[in-house]
């Protein structure tokens, strides 16, 4: 019985928020809403949801969502995440215990055994990526909403259809395109959904002006695009692993009028010849790290690792052959970047960083980890320690 | 000379030959004759080597046959077995040569070369020296498979049905040249022939194996009777002699049935 | 008759001649092969994103102290290994094929058909998606290659050992081993993430691009090893060539020269395919050119193979950097969409050999 479920939900969700009412949000709406996602769809939805089932970006919900955002989770799919950036994932359950706490829907099938650890203790309704996701473990948490990253809405096309018949709203964000317009529509959507509208458009007004502040100038400036090269430094300096073309830090460098080197030879992302690399000259290079690296020289960066471990990583690809007489490498202009910000309001900070480096006669009194630094402690729970850019020398 | 000492083989359970106890003078052909599954083939195996022996013993000059020393016993025999693939791309030179494969060095010597052609010219095979494998027809491919025996310089030879995919002159060619180099040579001979004619003409015994046993050896003349194909062929005969006393069989048909 | 004799004689001196005519004629398509090969690295050394000239490609070769450092590294530390890698890695594969369509009497064996790189793509991909073992990428991953590789040539050892297997029954367990090691792969790579998925595939396809100096001498010294022994019972193999029944009588033992066959390959084949993925066709095609160049004769058969195949990979390792500059076109597909048009070309010719 649908509706009945629907009006019990309703019931539910009105007691919940009737109580939170005393508080200081603005009163919530019992009628049911239109919202545009990211890509387009009208989404009829009560907001703000109380049961949100996130499929992805979720530092940037708690960011917008503030406080009352953490409790109003009703499954995650923490997939790359957890398995990445564990460090992080800790940190947070340490600051809002009731992550935990929320009722375990089923185990998860990932082949990464560091996930299984941590994935006892809440309900993860399994990953897109490696087909463990279910429709069926995301009916059982009920949720309100389901929040899916566009690469997943598309990874799931046959899916959302029975979400939408049972019921469940599906909204779409997108912070992986890497383009200033999706990321404040998916700020502006995440704010509704949590009804948090006025904060959510405090925080994108901030990261328009970042970005809006390094264009303006890079433009006003008139100087020549330097070559740049970012790789994901995942497999150590023996083999040259991604690079981009289209997306990720290849959006990211041609946002801030970088010349992406690799951008003629790879399409989205893929290794490119090593030989082309050296032809290409780069003038600035980026060796993209995380904290979980199965590699004892594979690029590492984030939370809890330290200076002097990502320098001596860092140190290890600056040895490649032929690397020595890259303009990059002569100029000292080798940087190491933290690849676990990407894909999120938090890359604003790692924009800056990739402006400074690229020209750094323009963006002298900008300090890049300070931005880092400063989102956390005025929106998130936890601060970051750790190194998350690196210029290596 | 080749010595059989009650010799028993048994294949899958089954016992093939029981007590065969035969001696074989050199200089000599043997055509080993009966119907088929009868242990024609294994007896040549054996006699190679190939296959164990369940009892019994062969002596070749006097020298036992060991199972822990086969690449030596092997050394003085030729063994023609029945199916060999010749589609290759291999001259006839090149393949008998092969006959010497213990003494070839990488580089093939003019002496292995010789030797090669001259037991081919023994075949009266010379013109086909170098002429590739695949052109011949079957005939002169076993006739060159025999030629690679020849340079074997065997003491023993054994022939698994040498003859039977042959047309009338290869059939005569090859009998006529194994007879005359069993002669000259001085080889025990030992051919499984499914001919009886042509084993009568050019065998000087015959082995005549049937359920399990030797059941004749001796002289085509003394042993070829048409009681003794019916018994062992189960198709009426009838043996007649020419004027020299060389028997021929003549296979007759079924009686038409009564009525 | 003493005319006769004169002509006998007159015409054996003369087949003799022809015989030692016929060889180096053989020799010469080793030479000419071996030539081939020389171009064609040069060509592999001197291609590539970079567009350095011939000369300065040779200058740096002879004396690399004269060519600035980024010349040098792209020349002596990227392009020459690689080239010279495809040389050895297609020379192992030409031998390995040659060696197994012998053994097998089988125009289609190579270790490819008898599951021997499928069982190196699992062994991969289980080294990739379990993260090494705690090993380093770089050696988990031909460790595990190896080890499976391995693994599936020692069941069909096991299998050869035993008495009564002929070559149709190994054929039909390689098979076998091909189709389990290829559901497992499909298994692994079905439960292993997308990224993942992508370097397995990669993986298969074969690349020489990872190349480094030592994994150059490993798979040369096991190589030259392993092709030596193998060139040294060339009589026998030929002798196999005419059945094994008939090798037998000729005195060859069977058993021992298949053992001791498959043992070297799979050394061979194993240490190749671990460091350079799955390269397909040359272990196919290779020996059908060298056979359609010098017939059946062993001695010359197995080198021409191996340079054949030399040859093969060499040029494919130009093509592939000449498709897509810039980018790392994996070179196994290259010999694929060169090596199957090349080879049906090469059955239908074959189609029309006069057989008696």
């Amino acid at each position: 019985m649908r509706w009945m479920s629907s009006i019990c939900r309703l019931c539910g969700g009105l007691c919940i928020v009737g109580s939170l009412a005393v508080a200081l949000v603005p009163p919530a709406h019992a009628v049911p809403e239109v919202i545009k996602d990211v890509i387009g769809r009208s989404v009829r939805i009560t907001l703000p949801a109380q049961r949100v089932l996130l499929g992805f970006y979720i530092e940037d919900y708690f960011a917008v969502g503030g406080d009352k955002a953490f409790d109003r989770l009703a499954g995650l799919s923490l997939g790359w995440f957890v398995k990445s950036r564990p460090a992080v994932w800790e940190q947070y359950v340490a600051a809002r215990p009731t992550l935990r706490d929320v009722p375990d829907v089923g185990s998860v099938q990932d082949q990464s055994f560091v996930v299984e650890k941590v994935l006892a203790t809440r309900p993860d309704v399994g990953s897109v990526q490696d087909q463990s996701f279910v429709v069926e473990k995301v009916l059982a948490t009920r949720p309100d909403v389901v929040v899916l990253a566009d690469w997943q809405f598309k990874a799931l096309a046959s899916e959302i259809s029975r979400l939408e018949a049972a019921g469940i709203p599906v909204v779409v964000v997108d912070f992986n395109a890497q383009t200033l317009e999706r990321h404040l529509d998916s700020i502006r959507v995440l704010g509704q959904l949590t009804g948090e509208t006025a904060r959510a458009q405090r925080i994108a007004d901030e990261y328009r002006q970042v970005v809006e502040t390094l264009q303006q100038r890079i433009v006003k400036a008139k100087l020549p695009r330097p070559r740049v090269y970012v790789e994901l430094g995942d497999k150590g300096p023996a083999e040259y692993s991604y690079t981009y073309g289209k997306n990720m830090w290849g959006a990211m460098v041609d946002l801030v009028s970088g010349d992406n080197v690799a951008a003629p030879f790879v399409k989205d992302w893929g290794a490119i010849n090593p030989e082309q690399l050296l032809v290409s000259r780069p003038q600035v290079m980026f060796i993209a790290g995380y904290e979980s690296v199965s590699r004892p020289d594979a690029m590492k960066m984030g939370f809890g690792v330290p200076a002097s471990e990502a320098r001596q990583r860092l140190q290890g690809f600056a040895q490649r052959s032929g690397w020595s007489s890259l303009p990059a490498l002569q100029d000292g202009r080798l940087h190491g970047i933290y690849h676990g910000a990407t894909r999120s309001i938090l890359d604003a900070a790692l924009l800056q960083y990739l402006a400074k480096a690229m020209y750094p006669t323009l963006f002298a009194d900008i300090d890049p980890e300070a931005t880092y630094r400063d989102f956390y402690r005025r929106y998130l729970p936890i601060q970051p320690q750790g190194t998350f850019m690196l210029r290596g020398q | 000379m080749l010595e059989l000492d009650d010799l028993t083989l048994r294949l899958g359970g089954q016992t093939l030959v029981d007590g065969l106890n035969l001696t074989l003078q050199p200089g000599q052909l043997h055509a080993i004759i009966g119907p088929n599954g009868t242990g024609k083939t294994s007896l040549l195996r054996a006699l190679f080597g190939e296959l164990p022996l369940a009892k019994g013993q062969i002596r070749l000059d006097g020298q036992p046959m060991m199972p822990g020393n086969l690449a030596v016993w092997r050394q003085a025999i030729g063994y023609m077995p029945q199916n060999t693939q010749l589609d290759l791309d291999l001259s006839a030179l090149e393949v008998v040569v092969l006959g010497r494969l213990q003494r070839l060095s990488m580089r093939l010597s003019d002496e292995d070369l010789d030797a090669a052609l001259t037991a081919l010219q023994a075949l009266e095979l010379s013109h086909l020296a170098d002429r590739a494998m695949h052109t011949f027809s079957g005939g002169q491919r076993q006739m060159v498979l025999f030629a690679q025996v020849l340079l074997r310089q065997p003491r023993l030879m054994l022939l698994d049905e040498p003859v039977s995919a042959l047309d009338l002159k290869h059939q005569m060619q090859l009998m006529e040249h194994l007879k005359a180099q069993t002669v000259d040579q001085g080889w025990v001979s030992l051919a499984v022939l499914h001919d009886l004619n042509l084993a009568a003409q050019f065998a000087d015994h015959l082995i005549v194996l049937g359920e399990g046993r030797l059941q004749a050896f001796g002289p085509p003349a003394e042993v070829l009777s048409g009681e003794l194909i019916e018994r062992l062929y189960h198709v009426p005969a009838d043996v007649r002699h020419d004027p020299d006393g060389q028997p021929y069989v003549r296979t007759l048909r079924a009686a038409a049935l009564p009525g | 008759m003493n005319g006769s004799a004169t002509v006998l004689a007159v015409s054996g001196a003369e087949m003799l001649e022809r015989q030692r005519k016929r060889e180096g004629r053989r020799w010469r398509f080793l030479s000419v092969f071996a030539g081939l090969i020389f171009c064609s690295l040069t060509l592999d050394v001197a291609t590539g994103p970079s567009l350095l000239g011939l000369r300065e490609v040779l200058a740096t070769l002879l004396s690399p102290a004269s060519a600035d450092a980024m010349t040098r590294a792209i020349v002596l530390d990227m392009r020459l290994p690689i080239a010279l890698m495809a040389l050895v890695v297609g020379a192992a594969l030409g031998l390995g094929g040659v060696q197994m369509q012998t053994l097998l009497d089988n125009p289609l064996a190579s270790p490819y058909t008898l599951g021997l790189a499928a069982a190196a793509g699992f062994g991969a991909a289980l080294a990739l998606v379990s993260g090494g073992f705690g090993l380093s990428p770089l050696l988990a991953i031909p460790a595990g290659a190896f080890a499976f590789c391995l693994l599936a040539a020692g069941l069909l050892f096991g299998l050869a050992l035993l008495r009564h297997v002929g070559s149709q029954t190994i054929i039909l367990a390689g098979i076998a081993l091909l189709f389990l090691f290829q559901s497992l792969l499909s298994l692994v790579q079905f439960l292993s993430s997308p990224e993942l998925n992508q370097q397995i595939v990669f993986w298969l396809f074969g690349s020489l691009m990872r190349t480094t100096w030592p994994m150059l001498w490993i798979t040369l010294a096991v190589t030259v090893v392993c092709g030596v022994l193998l060139h040294r019972d060339a009589w026998k193999l030929t002798c196999l060539r005419l059945g094994e029944a008939r090798a037998r009588s000729l005195g060859v033992n069977v058993e021992r020269l298949r053992l001791k066959t498959l043992a070297l390959v799979a050394l061979m084949t194993a240490t190749a395919i671990s460091f350079v993925g799955i390269i397909g066709f040359i272990g196919l095609v290779a020996p059908h050119i060298a056979r359609m160049l010098v017939g059946e004769d062993q001695r010359f058969l197995i080198p021409l193979s191996a340079l054949c195949g030399a040859l093969m990979l060499s040029t494919a390792s130009v093509v592939s950097k000449s498709i897509v500059p810039g980018a790392l076109f994996p070179i196994g597909i290259v010999t694929a969409l060169i090596g199957v048009p090349f080879f049906i070309w090469l059955v239908l010719s074959q189609r029309g050999r006069a057989r008696a």
